[in-house]
This record gives C-alpha cells, structure tokens and sequence, in this order.
C-alpha cells in the first residue's frame, strides 16, 4: 500500500519528522464503512507513530493515534541519504490502543488490539535542495 | 563618555541581529523539507486474514 507523501519535514541526523499524506484506507463491512486518511507520520514524540482522521458512515469519530511503528534493530543514524531521497526500511507496524476501540465499536467485534501487528513499512522522503 | 554609549547602544542589536540571522542557514540545514514521494506500509498476511475473517474489507482511498 501505497500512501502519497504531500508535504513535512525530516531531520535526517535524528529522524525527527513531521509527514503528511494524501488518500488513506477504507474498511467495509456489510454496511459500515470506516475511512482512515489524512495520515501524519510524526516522530517528533516519545514514541513514533502515525495519527489519522477515523470517520464511521460519514461520521467523523476523531483525529486519533493509529499505529505505532518501530525502527529495526539494526537501525542506526544517521539515516542514508542517497540523490536526495532518505530512506527507512523494515519499521514494525503496529495497530495503536487507541485505534482499537473505535475500530471494535464500528464493526461490532473485540478482535481489534493495541499491539496488533499489522504490516512493515518504508518511510521514503525527497528532499529539497537546501536553503541558501 | 556619552557618545560611547550611544554607539554602543545603537551597535548591540545589530550586532545581535546579525549573529541569528548567520545562525539560520546553519539550523535549516538540519531540517530538509520534503516534496512527493511515498510511504509504503506492506500489510501483513496475518493481518488480511484476520480482516477476512471478521468480514471486513480492506481498500484503499485514491488521493485527492
């Protein structure tokens, strides 16, 4: 999956960074629908995770935390910068508490759980040409 | 002794001025904005499954 960067701000000796993105996720089921978009990739916290604007049937239910991502272990800065393009590979993905609960309510169920794994990830920025 | 004061006094926040402003391009270059690209989340068999088998299906939101 795909998610289109549109904007934000690395630190390429600490990784801190702000990102915005374009498009998002849908689930469906029967006829509930629960849009995830608008996702921020920020890890400028404690902790680096990526929040997102959750809306049930049309609804807006928040801005919240949805997934919790982890560098791996073999990660170490600064990150390589190579033409202009930062890359971060292999980040653990994982369903935030947070996001679980709205995701349980919409769709009826308990399945949803903080920690839940749900993929790995590559953070990919481009960089502009340094101020002057 | 007044005219020292006053040089000085008119010297000090251009003095100061000069020196944030040289600090600047020093700062900016730690933070590089970013323009398109992407980010690529690889979902999880396991977690695919797990959706299917709560009858919920995945899809993704085209950007705007």
């Amino acid at each position: 999956m795909n998610i289109p960067v549109t904007g934000g701000a690395i630190n390429p000796t600490t990784t801190a960074a702000q990102i915005t993105h374009s498009g998002g996720l849908t689930l469906t089921s029967g006829s509930m629908v629960v849009k995830l978009q608008s996702f921020l990739v920020d890890t400028t916290g404690s902790a680096p995770i990526i929040t997102g604007l959750v809306g049930a049937n049309g609804k807006l239910v928040g801005h919240i935390t949805l997934v919790d991502l982890t560098q791996p272990r073999d990660f170490k800065l600064p990150v390589c910068e190579d033409a202009g393009t930062v890359t971060i590979p292999n980040i653990d993905v994982k369903l935030n508490t947070g996001a679980a609960e709205p995701l349980n309510s919409a769709f009826g169920v308990s399945a949803f759980t903080g920690e839940l794994e749900v993929g790995s990830g590559y953070l990919l920025t481009i960089n502009l040409p340094e101020p002057r | 002794m007044n005219r020292w004061v006053k040089k000085v006094a008119f010297a000090a926040p251009v003095l100061v001025s000069s020196m944030i402003l040289a600090s600047v391009p020093a700062m900016a270059r730690y933070t590089q904005s970013t323009i398109a690209l992407n980010t690529t989340v690889q979902l999880y068999s396991t977690f695919l499954s797990a959706l299917t088998t709560l009858k919920v299906t995945p899809s993704k939101i085209s950007p705007t």
